[in-house]
Order: C-alpha cells, then structure tokens, then sequence
C-alpha cells in the first residue's frame, strides 16, 4: 500500500504544469543558458535539504515540506517554473518494503514507493537509477533525468 | 469310455504359452532398452549437432573477419601506393624544406645551389603550395627581396593559411620575434572557430611545446581563449562538446572475452545486458589508464629551438594537404579493420569517433578534442595532447559522468536464468537456497507427471478384453473349444501380467533420467549464482573507479602543461 503523507491521502500526483497560470514562467536565459545553469554543481543547503526528506520530518508538518519546496525554488532563482525540475527522486532508507521515495513539485507531495508498486511514468524513469545508490537524488525533468551526487555534481541523461 | 477329461496337455500347453510368454516379454524388454538407448543417442546426436551448429557459426563468422581483415590489408597498400603515385612528389618538397633549413645553418650548400634546387621544384610540382614557398625562402636566404616576395604572394594565393604558419615558424627559428607575431597575427585574422583548418594543431604545438615563447606565446594562448568563448556562445555548443568526448570515451569500453563468467553468460537469457554493463564498468579503469599514461613520464624535448621547428615544419607540411585526405580517410578506415581483426562494425566505431579529423575543416574544439585523442592522426605531439586533453578537463568530466550515469541506468537488476526446463531470477546470487528449493519443486514436480504419465497403452486393454473375449467365445462351443478358448485367455491374461510388471522398470527409467537431469541443472544453478555473486562484486568495484577519472581529471589545469623550454622564462598568466 502507499504510504501517504502529510493527511494526503493515497491522491495520484499530479506530474502537470499548468500553462494557463499566468505566473512568472520563462526566464532570460536562452535555453543553452538554462542546460548550462541546471549543468551547474548544487548547492550544499539544496543537498541538505534533500537529505532531509528520508528522515521523515515531512510526514509530520506541512512546514517542513514547505521549507524543501523554498529550498529547491531558492536552488534555481534565475529560472522559470517550467524550467526547474518536476520532481525528484531518492533512494529510500526506511527499509522493505520502501525502495524510493518521490517529491512531486507540481502537487507538492511527498510519496515513498514499495519496490512492487509502480511510480508516476515521469519518475519511473528514474528508477533504476535511483536504486544503484550512486546518487543522492534524481531530478526529473519533462525529457532529461538529472543525476546529482553527494557533492553537487550533475550527470545528464537524455530520455 | 470314461468321463474324465485330461487336462494334463492343457497345463502342458499352458506352462509352454507362459515359457513363450516369457520370452516374448525378455524381447520386449530388450526392444525397450534399445528404443531407451536409440533416445540417449539421439539426444546426444541432437547436443552435438547443437554444439556442431554453434561451431559453424562461429567459424563462418571468423572466417569472415578474417577475409575482411585480408581484404583490409591488400587494399590498405593499394591506397598507399595511389597516395604515393599521385602525391609521392609533394615528399621531396617535403624533405628540402627542412634541408635547405639547416643546409643554410651549417653554410655548407652554395645558395645558387639551394636556389637552383627550389626553382626545379617550381617547375616539378605545380599547384603545390609548399614549392613557391621555398623558393621565396631561398630568395630570402640569398636576398633577392623582389623574388622572395613574389614566392610569398604565390604561395599565400595557393594556401594562404599554410603559408603564413610556414613562414612564423621559419621566423621563430630564424629568431625574429616581430616577424613570427606579425605571421602569427595574420594566420588568426583569417581564422573562424567555427570551421578552422586542421593545421591549427601546429599552433597548438607550437604553444604546447615552448616554442612560441614571449608575445606569440601570449598571443596564442589569448587567441585560444577567444576562440574558446565565441564557441561557448554558440547555442549547443558545450552539449556538442560533452557529447563529442563522451564518443570518445564511450568506444574505450574494453570488450568481454570469452572467459570473463562462461556459465552465466550461457544461462542467462539476458547475458548481453549483463556483458554490456560489465563492460561498462570496466571502462572506468581504461579511462583512468589511458589519461594516467598520458600524463605519466617526462616528455622528449628537441634539444634546440632549430629542432623543435624543424619538428613542427615538417609536420605542417606531411599532415595537413587536403588533396590527400579522401585516401587518408579510406586509409585510415582500413587500418582500423585490420587492427579491430577484421570486426568492420567495430573499426566504423572507431573511425566515425574521430571522423572529423578526416574533415578539412571543423570547429576549433574539435580540434582540441581530437589532438587529445588522435595525435597520431594529426601528428601532435604528446606535449599538445597533453594541453589539449586539459584544456578540456570540463567537458571531458562532463562527458564521462553523463557516460556513467547511463550506464548505471542501463545495469540490469536481475539475471533472467534458464537452465533446461527451468526458469529463475537472482539480483546477486544470494537466493541459492531459494533457487535451488525451486528447482527441486520444479523437478519433483516433473519427475511426478513423468511417473504418472508411464501408463499401460489402450492396446494392452484391448489384447487383454479381446483374448478373455474371444477365448469365452470359442469355449462356448465346447469340447476341445474349451482347451484353445482357456489358452487363448490365459495368454492374454499373461501378456497383460507381463506388461503391467514392464510399468514399474520404465517409472524407474523416467526418474532416474530426470534426476540425473536435476543433479546437473543444480550444478549449473549453483556455478551461475557464484559466478553472477562475483560478477555484481566486480561491477560494483569497476563502478566505484568512475570517482578515480574524476579525481585525476580535476587535478589537471592547462596553463601548466605549457612546457617552458630552458631559453624561455615566460610563462602564461
């Protein structure tokens, strides 16, 4: 069974931007310009904050998920909500059944994943990936998966 | 007359049918056993018709390589007797550039001589851009200024970029400061970096060997920059970049041999995942290898500035004529074959990584990349592989961990195993006792429903139910009727008796035969889990070496794989 968080239910996520919003979207940048910004090594508290999730202080307050939804929007100032990420991905330590745990942006949820049970089809992706345990995260972009390491480091993958 | 009949022959008749009976049954039985036997050999006939097919395969497929690889071989000389038929003449132009150098240097040729020789050289080989050139060099080292400029303009009309690298270079080694910037300066004027002349890389040796000291060395080392950040510029440029080098990278995985987890790769249906990964992996350690190598050992340095230049000359002049290249890239194509022994998809591999050396012009990063990779083809020096592989630390870090990231996307979680009419998963061979309960359960299984499947056949039923039946029907008819209907009875009653007895011996041979199969698919089950345990500790440790190629790569900076020769002091900010 899923585990819900934060009162929420068992709600599907909603992997969705919706375009009708009319809320800063795009930036300046020229799209090589957003590749080579989300190229760029992360920043500790943007580390920090993630490494937080799997402790499980977001299932207890909404304060707290909302601290990590400011921490990755605070990651990436200089770029449009449609050119951050869509969600993240991270291996989960809680123990079996749990294998991972996703953070989906667009409907701010928090969901941890048994290894049976299939992800959303845009964080699935990332799965594998996920489970090799090099990674500290997996941020899940519309047709890229970024790989983030312990140090910051950025690895792109082309879906 | 008495009424007693003598059932004495009857019993006589009766023990003789069962004697019969016997013996039918021995034949029987014997049958079966060569029917058993005939099976066997056929099973083995099938295995090693298996074993002969694989076999074949595999000989018709190194047969074909190997008529590739002689195939690439008789064509490998063919296009380097055309090249030497139709360009053959450029080498003695070739060789007198750096003669008349050094002739000059030790005054032991009478200029009239050199000019004589150069002047014939005019003539011999039009269109060349090189003859005119040492022609105006000779009127140079004879000071015949008219004549020398002439030589120039004609030179800088055939090949202006040549040209101008020719004469800084023969300035440098001249000493003349002013004139090398001023030739040096008028070669980056023309240059675009987005479609730059493959003889760029003589700037680059030039830079990366100390012999542009002073105001070219700043000069060169500014240009570079320059180019670098216009390329940046460009949109897709630093994806281009990353995606160039990761080609690179990409075709050093080392390939599985043979005898790299035989059994695992025979029983896993998906052992080419599982090879890819492993390859993979092991890539890492060739990387790290290949740019350990690289920065490992002293370099050789010319003993004098003449030398280095001289080096350089002869470089620009062997490497970089575009006339050569259709030849030298079909050259280059089929020394690869014979060097991948005749696997043509591999040798394209190779070939189409660096497939823009062959190009007469390509972006100046390019370049850089291919200097690092391919300096034989460009005839750099390890000096500018070195400088070049530095210089593109980033995009090669880059490269490299986008490489490794897909990869470990790509490793497979699991090993599909099918062994005989067994199937099973293992992640790391730590579910052998599970496995191999299972195969048990499996085989149980089988050897119940072959036991129970031994059965009597409808014709036996039939013999038996005919005999009883037409045995009762003949005795009814009496007298001696009664003698044959009760022997015709008795004898289906004891073929019946002896086939029913055959069920337990051929129950036997069908549990036997599967349990010995079992024996051997637990054999095999238990080698492809140890072998699938080490192959997950290899991976693991294969893929924990990515780190190392990050770590030596972060350590390099190009500034300081500008070698400074010992007449030089000036070093780049």
């Amino acid at each position: 069974m899923p585990r819900s968080v934060l009162g929420t239910g068992t709600r599907a996520p909603s992997l969705t931007v919706d375009t009708a919003v009319p809320v800063q979207r795009t930036t300046h940048l020229s799209p090589a310009q957003v590749q080579q910004r989300l190229r760029q090594r992360r920043s500790p508290r943007y580390l920090e904050q993630l490494r937080r999730l799997d402790a499980g202080t977001h299932h207890q307050n909404a304060a707290a998920l909302q601290e990590l939804l400011d921490a990755i929007t605070a990651e990436f100032p200089e770029l449009g909500i449609d050119e951050r990420p869509l969600g993240l991905v991270a291996k989960c330590y809680l123990g079996p059944p749990y294998e991972a745990h996703i953070c989906d942006l667009g409907g701010s949820i928090v969901e941890h994943y048994e290894r049976t049970r299939s992800m959303p089809p845009l964080f699935e992706r990332a799965r594998s990936l996920t489970a090799h345990g090099a990674y500290q995260f997996i941020e899940i972009y519309a047709t890229t998966l970024r790989a983030i390491g312990a140090d910051g480091s950025v690895a792109v993958l082309t879906i | 007359m008495s009424n007693v009949i003598d059932l004495s022959s009857v019993h006589s008749h009766i023990n003789q049918l069962q004697r019969d009976m016997q013996v039918v049954n021995n034949n029987v039985n014997t049958v079966s056993e060569q029917v058993i036997a005939v099976y066997r050999q056929q099973e083995l006939t099938k295995d090693q018709l298996q074993a002969l097919a694989e076999e074949f395969q595999a000989f018709v497929a190194a047969d074909q390589k190997e008529k590739q690889k002689q195939y690439a071989a008789t064509e490998l000389v063919r296009v380097r007797q055309e090249i030497d038929q139709k360009f053959g003449h450029h080498d003695i132009v070739r060789r007198t550039t750096t003669g008349i150098l050094q002739a000059s240097d030790l005054e032991m040729v009478r200029q009239n001589t050199i000019h004589t020789v150069t002047e014939q050289l005019m003539v011999t080989t039009p269109n060349y851009w090189l003859a005119p050139a040492l022609v105006a060099l000779s009127a140079w080292i004879k000071d015949d200024r008219t004549l020398a400029e002439r030589g120039v303009a004609e030179a800088i009309r055939r090949d202006d970029n040549k040209t101008s690298l020719f004469f800084a270079l023969v300035c440098r080694r001249a000493r003349r400061a002013d004139a090398l910037t001023r030739w040096l300066g008028r070669y980056f004027q023309m240059q675009n970096p987005m479609a730059i002349d493959r003889e760029v890389v003589i700037m680059l040796d030039g830079l990366a060997n100390g012999v542009f000291g002073g105001g070219a060395l700043v000069a060169c080392s500014s240009v570079i920059e320059q180019w670098l950040a216009e390329l940046e510029e460009q949109a897709g440029f630093l994806d281009e970049q990353r995606k160039r080098w990761a080609a690179q990278l990409d075709v050093m995985a080392p390939k599985p041999s043979d005898r790299d987890y035989p059994t695992l790769r025979k029983y896993a249906t998906n052992a080419p995942q599982l090879m890819a990964a492993l390859s993979a992996a092991r890539r890492n350690q060739a990387v790290h290898d290949f740019f350990t190598n690289l920065f490992t050992g002293e370099l050789i340095v010319p003993p004098s500035i003449e030398a280095a230049c001289d080096s350089l000359l002869d470089s620009l002049v062997s490497n970089f004529d575009d006339e050569e290249l259709p030849y030298r890239r079909e050259e280059r194509l089929l020394q690869l074959i014979k060097e991948e022994d005749g696997d043509k998809d591999s040798a394209r591999r190779r070939f189409d990584a660096e497939h823009e050396i062959h190009q007469e012009n390509t972006n100046f990063a390019a370049v850089l990349t291919s200097s690092a990779m391919h300096p034989e083809q460009l005839g750099a020096t390890r000096a500018t592989q070195r400088y070049a592989v530095s210089r593109s630390r980033e995009w090669i870090m880059a490269a490299h961990n986008d490489l490794v990231a897909r990869d470990r996307m790509q490793v497979t979680r699991q090993a599909d195993l099918k062994i005989a009419s067994w199937s099973g998963m293992s992640s790391d061979g730590a579910n052998e006792s599970a496995l191999a309960a299972d195969l048990k359960q499996h085989y149980d299984a089988r050897i119940e429903a072959a036991v129970s499947a031994v059965a009597l056949s409808p014709g036996v039923w039939i013999a038996l139910i005919a005999g009883v039946l037409i045995g009762g029907l003949i005795m009814t008819a009496g007298g001696t009727a009664i003698l044959i209907g009760l022997v015709l009875m008795a004898a289906a009653g004891a073929f019946f008796y002896v086939k029913r007895k055959d069920l337990d011996r051929q129950r036997d041979e069908a549990r036997k035969t599967l349990e010995k199969e079992h024996e051997q698919a637990a054999a095999i089950l238990k080698a492809s889990l140890a072998e699938l345990a080490d192959y997950r500790y290899e991976v693991a440790r294969e893929d924990a070496r990515a780190s190392d190629v990050t770590t030596l790569l972060e350590s390099l900076s190009s500034p300081q794989f500008v070698l400074q020769r010992p007449e030089q002091r000036v070093s780049v900010a």
